[in-house]
């Protein structure tokens, strides 16, 4: 009963009150590389008074009801598609540049703006770097209701990374903000990099 | 930022509808930000041996 209380909240993402899941920010499937042979990662600061310490299960708190788990769930399975390349093809256009396709839009796009949401409304000091402000209620309706926007709203880029030759699938670095300016209209914005699994992720507010 | 505030050179690296994104692959040790991280951390757990040292 006391557990039950404990988990009982306000789902951030309906915004009803129902029982709460212990959800993880950066979805479970990126730290598969991240862990070792006794199922914890090392997390470690460069701040010198912060000891390094071990995590199991990744980053996560209790946050989405069961309903809202499934929404995000089904972006996330197409996410997966990506880690392990299932029905997707892949074309190098130049040194370090290649075309990655077969995704489907909304559902990746929806998992990419999930993950910053995620940050953004993430108690976590790890996430404190992505501040939203009123874009957070613009993508909590997105995420819920399913919109992915156009390209360049909230537009979300890609990288891969790699540590001397290999996927660099073995770290995970929290948010950074940085200021962002269109190089033609000098228009600005902020962006967001984050870089977990084998990939980095780049959102564009 | 909205679709229209997005220059086209840029849109061109974005998660385009039909599924596809263009995408670089770059060492992490070219990021300033992680070479300068790796240092700090090196330093940290150095400090912290020798601080556990000399309890």
């Amino acid at each position: 009963m006391g557990r039950e209380k404990k988990n009982f909240g306000r789902c951030a993402l309906c915004l009803e009150y129902k029982t709460l899941r212990d959800s993880h920010i950066i979805p479970e499937l990126w730290y598969a590389g991240l862990y070792n042979e006794d199922g914890y990662m090392n997390e470690v600061s460069v701040d010198v008074s912060k000891h390094p310490k071990r995590v199991r299960k990744g980053y996560h708190e209790y946050l989405l009801c069961q309903e809202c788990e499934a929404i995000i769930q089904k972006y996330e399975d197409e996410a997966k598609r990506l880690r392990d390349g299932t029905g997707l093809f892949s074309q190098d256009v130049a040194d370090n540049l290649a075309v990655i396709g077969g995704l489907d839009y909304s559902r990746f796009k929806l998992f990419q703006l999930s993950v910053l949401w995620r940050m953004g409304v993430s108690a976590n000091p790890l996430f404190a770097a992505v501040s939203l402000g009123s874009d957070e209620e613009v993508l909590r309706q997105w995420v819920l209701h399913g919109n992915p926007g156009e390209v360049g709203d909230y537009g979300c880029a890609i990288g891969c990374h790699t540590y001397k030759g290999l996927h660099a699938k073995n770290w995970m670095i929290p948010p950074d903000r940085q200021p962002l300016i269109m190089p033609r209209s000098g228009r600005e914005g902020w962006r967001y990099i984050t870089i977990f699994g084998a990939s980095a992720g780049s959102s564009g507010l | 930022m909205t679709d229209d505030e997005v220059d086209e050179e840029m849109k061109m690296l974005l998660l385009q509808k039909d599924g596809s994104f263009l995408t670089t692959v770059e060492d992490i040790m070219a990021k300033e930000g992680v070479r300068v991280a790796l240092r700090q951390i090196r330093e940290n757990l150095a400090t912290q041996k020798e601080q556990k040292k000399n309890k």
